[in-house]
């Protein structure tokens, strides 16, 4: 669900927001989306998740496993 | 918990992470624990499922959004493992009121203060609180 804000930017930011929109045949505020999603890492995580297929336990056991690997070496 | 987060997209770390974006609960961490998270994820283990770019940018991405605490005073004794006497060290100089762990050594440590609580319990009780 998209909601509507307001938010305050420099001109220049504003300027470069609306040249890369033009660019890419975007919305301003779909570069701005974007920019923010990269920003909170909201894309990596997607990205990465999607691709692994591990379970919840699998990743767990991987993970503890590694840590101790990594601290007796 | 935030190892598994990353490398996989579903259950309860991975669901606590975005909680934790959504504003639902502070994550308090260290340079050591950051650091200690980078050198594990670059092991050639995770490999099949997050690039070494990827772990970097995960890494940053935690470091910028963060609560970061300055690493503890080292004090030994605190848990069974000494490699995790650093984690009950930054929860009580940061007054967390859990640790999260998926890890046996901390999770079957009853005596540990703040308590030690597996993802999943912690998500549990976070969905009743809410």
């Amino acid at each position: 669900m998209k909601r509507k804000t307001t938010v305050y930017l420099e001109d220049d930011l504003l300027r470069a927001t609306k040249i890369a929109a033009a660019r890419t045949g975007k919305r301003d505020y779909q570069v701005v989306e974007e920019a923010l999603r990269a920003y909170l890492g909201l894309e990596l995580l997607e990205r990465v998740g999607a691709r692994s297929k591990l379970s919840e336990d699998e990743a767990i056991k991987l993970a503890y496993q590694e840590l101790h690997r990594s601290r007796r070496s | 918990m935030l190892i598994s987060a990353l490398i996989s997209g579903k259950g309860a770390p991975r669901d606590l992470l975005w909680l934790w974006l959504d504003g639902s609960f502070e994550l308090v961490v260290c340079p050591s624990l950051l650091g200690e998270l980078e050198r594990v994820l670059l092991r050639s283990k995770f490999r099949p499922y997050v690039s070494v770019q990827e772990v970097r940018a995960y890494v940053a991405l935690l470091r910028r959004l963060v609560a970061l605490e300055p690493d503890p005073e080292a004090t030994a004794g605190l848990t069974p493992d000494a490699g995790d006497d650093y984690l009950v060290a930054l929860a009580r100089a940061a007054k967390a009121h859990f640790l999260l762990s998926g890890d046996p050594h901390l999770t079957e440590f009853k005596q540990a203060r703040p308590p030690v609580l597996t993802p999943r319990t912690f998500l549990r009780r976070l969905a009743a609180s809410q």
